[in-house]
């Protein structure tokens, strides 16, 4: 190495020039169709990366954004994973037609869910994985390993899909995107539309790992 | 001895070929009058083959025994040889090369291999596998041409008048990388008749080894054998000489076992350094050595037939260039004149004489004119003569491609473990798949059957997401299937069947969402299936029915239809506003409640909160799918906008939900205990009551749900049934 490496980010340069295949380049986002979330996120989510949505409130909307998900990828004639860790998705709160294109994975317990995950993320079908770890137990999260994530991460590299993980607090080291659902429906929420209810989806911006462009 | 014919090209063809003095009169019918007139080389012979080639061959050599090997994943260097047990004793009738370098040769009994190498396994003709390696070769056959004939036991005869000629050899070469991926080294031959094809498919290896014309001229005219012999023999030991005496005579033949016996398959090249020479050359050889002293030497003959056996596992590795071989019209004569006269298969009388006089190839025996061999040898010479001259020609029996794709085999040793068991199914699913492409056809299903030492099956079916005849994809569906399975014994044998479909031919939709990779989205689903079970992964969808959490899984749409007019639309009117709030009046609600005729949605009006229930889309929305009647038809109040909208928040379900306690003011929850949440009540609704199939006792239901606020944050659904409270889910 000629050059002397003094700052992270002459580092970041000197590996993306000695490899470039391996340096991320600028990918494509699936938008989720809340304008107050893809402004703030640059379009929509990665594809190709985690991100992690930190549902840090009760009824703080984390169905109702995996809803508005659905209704994205289902214009976009996409298909979408749900990899549910404790079998919480309720499909009548949804219409029929907006399900046509899910994979319900109804898993028991995290660790499943995790090998579930670790399964799906490498099928070239979906445009979108889910995971909902909202209702694991933290200490179950806490004790899986952080390469798993890493691997994950991997995994998708070179795939054109998103992956989203619902968690209880941060956890997903890897992840590219984090989000944090923090305030909770109000009870008057039950009487708005629920187009309403997703438009007032306002999370915070945890963490956005830019991303170098090719 | 004075020459006849001098016909100035070919000095070894000057000769005049004398009787024998010692020459016994074996045969009435035959004449021993000597000498023969030769006639000009050329001339008659093979006159009558102007056509361009229109016959293939595919051989395999030691087909028994490749037949047995190919479905073992034994390495390669391990020593095998082949019993035939018919024999009293049983002897060994081929083994490989690993056998033979340890000393086993063939005709020895199963305790003198074992004497000569402790680590051979003696392995006996299998039926079922050379059905199966049969079935591999006839596939391999029909993709060449449809016109085929089963000739012998690895012998394969096609017609290929029908295909371009530019196209026969790189079809040949095709069905040879077939049948090397089903297991099965082979080599081809393509010449005008099928005899001639045939012997180029046997012998062409040999002579392209030589890597010469076939018009190269014989070392030591007259006696190209004895010189060849003489050298290999004096560069041999004699305890190797000696050793070899023993192979070939005696060995008995059945069956298919003994491939390539009923035809000869010897011939010794005039200057080839390593001939190949087989058992029917062993004894002709032997026959030579004895009667002619010319040919003499007799042991290391046998010990040259041996040391240079065809080796089909080193075929697999040859130069591709070395298992083709095209006789065309000029250059059949070339071919055929070195090669030994027992390549013709004469009879033993014939072979007699024949010897006697010194003929030793068939280019010796088609030099001397045909009219004169039938007037001293019969019919038997002047069929001889037409066989060594590679003339005859016959139609040929045709067999019909197979209808059915089914393969099935047993195995020597019990299958304790996946590996072997993934190693015979590949075998399998390769032809499988190679006759389905035959016969343009796809596998929409397959059927697995394991056959259980407890004389049990194991059954599996298989219906593929998207019909093919990829044999990888044919594979990985099995293998992810038995990645998984257990069975209570070991596995005797296998059966396969692929039900034949049509290829899809269908333009996708525009709209539609098609899967990228159908097989890998199947073996994605069943590799989930076997984490979490095959019931709990799927597409949901909705009962028809008013049940709460009435949901099944189904498998998912290959093509996911596009969306209906309805299914997004933006609930923005205008781009200005909302639409109604009261998109769904309880009218509205109660009408389509009403249309499924069992269930039962009423409103406590004694209710404090005096709210508006919340309607739930997911089963007020629905179409008639549900058999809801279409909301659409409902009658909108005036002034509204009915559009399908969804209130609310959707639903976290607890599964199973939570048991609660639960405080009430009068009939109103005011404090909620759970294991889960815990808090006084801020703001509720209800009771919302549900009820239905009051007409089956077993399925009936009815409930009274309550949508309440916690002091501490979060919305929830309070269920009461007759076990008691329960939190239902979280409105999320």
């Amino acid at each position: 190495m000629s050059v002397p490496v003094t700052k992270l980010s002459s580092l970041r340069q000197l590996l993306a020039e000695r490899y470039p295949q391996a340096a991320p380049t600028e990918a494509c986002v699936l938008a989720t169709g809340l304008p107050a979330i893809d402004e703030r996120i640059g379009g929509g989510l990665p594809c190709g990366a985690l991100t992690e949505i930190v549902c840090a409130a009760p009824s703080c909307g984390s169905q109702l954004l995996l809803g508005e998900l659905l209704r994205a990828t289902r214009h976009a004639h996409g298909r979408v994973a749900l990899i549910d860790s404790h079998d919480s998705f309720d499909p009548q709160s949804w219409p029929e037609e907006w399900l046509a294109h899910l994979v319900w994975a109804r898993c028991r317990d995290t660790t499943t869910t995790l090998q579930v995950a670790d399964i799906i993320a490498r099928d070239a079908n979906f445009q979108l994985v889910v995971v909902d770890l909202r209702q694991a137990a933290s200490v179950e999260l806490r004790r899986t390993p952080a390469p798993f994530w890493y691997r994950l991460q991997r995994a998708i590299e070179t795939a054109n899909l998103a992956l989203v993980v619902f968690t209880p607090h941060a956890t997903v080291s890897s992840a590219r995107l984090r989000l944090q659902l923090n305030r909770p429906h109000a009870f008057a929420a039950l009487d708005e539309p629920r187009s309403w209810n997703a438009l007032e989806l306002t999370p915070a911006v945890q963490r956005q790992r830019l991303v170098a462009s090719a | 001895m004075t020459p006849l014919f001098d016909d100035g090209a070919d000095a070894s063809a000057e000769q005049t070929v004398a009787e024998p003095a010692g020459n016994n009169a074996s045969s009435r019918r035959t004449s021993k009058k000597s000498p023969v007139r030769r006639r000009p080389r050329g001339v008659g012979c093979l006159s009558s083959i102007l056509f361009s080639p229109m016959f293939a061959v595919l051989h395999i050599e030691d087909f028994s025994l490749q037949a047995v090997l190919r479905v073992e994943p034994d390495p390669v260097e391990q020593p095998f040889a082949l019993i035939d047990e018919t024999s009293r004793p049983p002897l060994v009738i081929a083994c490989t090369p690993a056998a033979r370098a340890a000393g086993v040769e063939r005709g020895q009994t199963g305790p003198q291999a074992m004497a000569r190498c402790a680590e051979i396994s003696l392995r006996t003709a299998r039926p079922d596998a050379e059905t199966e390696a049969r079935a591999s070769l006839l596939a391999a056959a029909f993709s060449v041409s449809p016109q085929i004939e089963y000739t012998a036991p690895g012998v394969c005869t096609m017609q290929v008048a029908g295909l371009a000629e530019e196209r026969r050899e790189p079809a040949l070469r095709a069905a040879l990388a077939q049948l090397r991926q089903l297991g099965l080294a082979a080599t081809a031959g393509l010449a005008a008749t099928p005899l001639l094809a045939l012997y180029a498919a046997r012998h062409g290896r040999t002579r392209l080894r030589e890597q010469k014309p076939f018009t190269l001229k014989s070392e030591g005219a007259g006696r190209p054998l004895a010189g060849a012999m003489e050298a290999r023999a004096s560069s041999r030991p004699a305890s190797s000489r000696g050793s070899a005496t023993s192979s070939a005579p005696g060995v008995r033949r059945n069956g298919s076992a003994n491939v390539g016996c009923e035809l000869a398959r010897a011939f010794v090249a005039a200057e080839d350094p390593d001939p190949v020479i087989s058992r029917h050359a062993d004894s002709s050889c032997q026959m030579f050595g004895t009667k002619n002293p010319r040919l003499g030497e007799d042991a290391a003959r046998d010990q040259i037939c041996e040391d240079t056996k065809t080796d089909f596992r080193a075929l697999a590795e040859q130069p591709r260039d070395q298992e083709y071989l095209c006789v065309k019209p000029n250059e059949a004569y070339s071919f055929l004149k070195n090669l030994p006269l027992s390549v013709a298969e004469p009879p033993a009388e014939i072979a007699e004489i024949l010897a006697g006089w010194g003929v030793r190839t068939l280019g010796e025996l088609t030099a001397l004119a045909k009219a004169d061999v039938t007037q001293r040898l019969g019919p038997a010479g002047l069929a001889l003569w037409e066989r060594a001259a590679g003339e005859v020609t016959r139609p040929l029996r045709m067999i019909s491609p197979p209808q059915t794709f089914t393969a099935e085999m047993t195995v020597e040793h019990e299958i304790e473990t996946l590996e072997p068991l993934l190693f015979l199914l590949r075998r399998l699913i390769d032809r499988l798949a190679l006759e389905l492409r035959n016969a343009g056809f796809v596998a929409g299903e397959m059927m697995l059957r394991l056959m259980l030492s407890d004389e049990t099956v194991y059954t599996r079916e298989f219906r593929l997401p998207e019909p093919t005849a990829r044999e990888e994809i044919l594979f990985r569906v099995l293998h992810t299937h038995l990645e998984t399975l257990h069975t209570a014994t070991t596995v005797q044998g296998v059966s396969l069947e692929c039900r034949p479909v049509r290829p899809l031919a269908r333009q996708q939709g525009l709209f539609e969402s098609a899967l990228r990779d159908p097989h890998g989205f199947a073996e994605t689903l069943g590799r989930v299936a076997t984490v979490i079970g095959a019931d709990r992964v799927g597409t949901p969808g909705l009962e028809n029915t008013h049940r709460p959490d009435a949901v099944v899984l189904t498998a998912p749409a290959a093509v996911v239809p596009p969306l209906t007019e309805g299914g997004l639309r933006v609930h923005v009117r205008d781009g200005a506003g909302p639409i109604c709030r009261s998109g769904f009046t309880p009218r509205c609600a109660a009408s389509a409640a009403g249309a499924e005729g069992g269930a039962d949605l009423r409103r406590d009006e004694s209710s404090s909160t005096g709210r508006q229930p919340a309607l739930e889309g997911g089963w007020l929305e629905s179409d008639s799918n549900r058999g809801v009647k279409p909301l659409l038809q409902c009658q909108p109040a005036e002034d509204e906008i009915f559009e399908p909208v969804f209130r609310g928040l959707p639903l976290r379900r607890y599964r199973p939900p939570i048991p609660a306690t639960v405080e009430l003011s009068g009939q109103v929850p005011t404090f909620v205990w759970t294991s889960l949440v815990t808090g006084a009540v801020r703001a509720q609704s209800g009771p919302w009551r549900g009820s239905g199939d009051w007409w089956d006792a077993s399925r009936r239901w009815a409930r009274e749900e309550w949508d309440v606020e916690l002091e501490s944050g979060g919305v929830y659904r309070l269920l009461l049934v007759p076990e008691g409270w329960f939190v239902e889910g979280e409105y999320d």
